[in-house]
């Protein structure tokens, strides 16, 4: 009979210990367990600035004296190299734009002049500066991809000069757009 | 005997001049590089409606890098509706001279090459911003441009607006048929926030804190153990 109160008793207390827990404010027991065991968390951030310096070994590009006519011409200067130096911290994709080059009143269009990544290369026509990027305007979609930190990249230029184009001493500029790996230029 | 003084002493004159232009033709005569180094202070920042705060855009050139000065001019590409954004120095032209040749350039500001140094000097420069460079070599020595940017009262709060800046890096006195420009764009997240901070709960379905009923079932509880152990372990048999 004493075994059986006892028995009887202690399922009374076990009983009595869950109600008293699963009653109180809180109403849940893993918030007491986790109030005995508890651990905080604190976030930490930082951001690490972005760092890009880009080089051009040759400043211009040269042709020297062409005949009306001649195609694809190369250029002395051949190849321009553009280093993506040790003080970048990122890879970049390099997106090209150039435009005519004139003398006086007198041009010779964009897309008479192009760009190779080796002197026998396919060679690509240029986009004029306001319109578009070689190879394209969206991300991913530069001339050279993936240019990683203390890599280069060749460019080698070719001009046409076309039957009857006047004499003169004609420029233009090629702009050089470097932009962190996967991310869109702006025309 | 004056005279052959005279005579030593222009002597020793001129060879210095001509070994001075000797270094001078040298220096002149190195290859050109042509870089653009940029390094954004913050990309990603917040702010509060009427806000106006100041974003730094460094510019540097390794002097392993580039030997030329560039003239850079930044434009406001993409700004939202009612935001402001301007540069400072503002856009200016100034008159350099190139080989005796005066030329007006239009820029904000123009970068030398300068060394990177192995250590972070004690004392700044006017002007000169020491960046830790990502190579490990040291110092970058970088000029500011400072973005600042007007938030508008009518700003969203929560909301993420997207800024950018572009920049062209030119450079001049070269002959050439093509010429080069190096451009960049420099992308900035503004996050609109209250100017203090607040925290309310909104939802309505959750429990509230200091339910009296669950009290009263801890305590009933708490009392049926207690009477329980004392039938059990103290009641005289």
């Amino acid at each position: 009979m004493a075994k059986i109160s006892k028995v009887v008793g202690s399922a009374i207390i076990f009983i009595g210990l869950i109600s008293a827990v699963l009653a109180s404010p809180s109403n849940n027991f893993f918030d007491i367990f986790n109030a005995l065991f508890s651990t905080q968390t604190a976030t930490a951030s930082a951001t690490v600035n972005a760092f890009v310096e880009t080089s051009i070994t040759n400043s211009t590009v040269t042709f020297g004296s062409l005949d009306p006519g001649s195609q694809n011409n190369t250029a002395a200067s051949n190849p321009t190299q553009i280093t993506n130096t040790v003080n970048s911290n990122t890879a970049i994709d390099i997106y090209l734009q150039a435009t005519d080059l004139t003398s006086g009143g007198n041009s010779i269009p964009v897309a008479n002049l192009k760009v190779a990544q080796t002197g026998s290369g396919t060679k690509t026509v240029m986009v004029e500066a306001t319109a578009n990027y070689l190879n394209g305007n969206s991300a991913n979609n530069g001339y050279y991809e993936n240019v990683a930190v203390g890599n280069s990249a060749d460019f080698h230029f070719f001009l046409t000069v076309p039957n009857s184009q006047a004499a003169g001493v004609y420029s233009g500029t090629v702009t050089i757009k470097s932009v962190q790996d996967g991310q869109a230029p702006t025309i | 005997m004056r005279s052959r003084y005279t005579l030593a002493i222009s002597g020793i004159t001129l060879l210095v001049l001509f070994v001075g232009l000797l270094f001078a033709q040298n220096g002149n005569g190195e290859a050109p590089k042509l870089a653009f180094g940029s390094a954004q202070g913050a990309s990603q920042v917040t702010a509060s409606p009427g806000d106006t705060i100041t974003l730094k855009l460094y510019l540097f050139i390794d002097n392993e890098s580039g030997n030329r000065i560039a003239h850079i001019k930044l434009t406001e590409t993409e700004v939202p509706d009612g935001w402001g954004l301007s540069f400072d120095p503002p856009t200016h032209t100034s008159d350099y001279n190139l080989s005796g040749i005066v030329t007006p350039i239009e820029e904000n500001i123009y970068v030398e090459p300068k060394p990177v140094l192995p250590e972070k000097p004690t004392t700044n420069d006017a002007g000169t911003y020491y960046l830790s460079s990502p190579s490990g070599k040291g110092y970058l020595q970088a000029k500011a441009v400072d973005i600042i940017v007007k938030v508008p009262q009518d700003a969203q709060l929560g909301k993420t607006y997207n800024l950018r800046v572009g920049g062209v890096a030119a450079w001049y006195g070269e002959v050439g048929t093509v010429l080069f420009n190096q451009a960049r764009d420099f992308d900035y997240k503004i996050t609109v926030i209250q100017k203090t901070f607040s925290e309310q709960p909104m939802a309505t379905n959750q429990q509230q804190p200091g339910n009296s009923t669950g009290i009263i079932l801890a305590v009933v509880g708490l009392i049926v153990v207690g009477a329980a152990a004392y039938f059990l372990f103290f009641r005289k048999k």
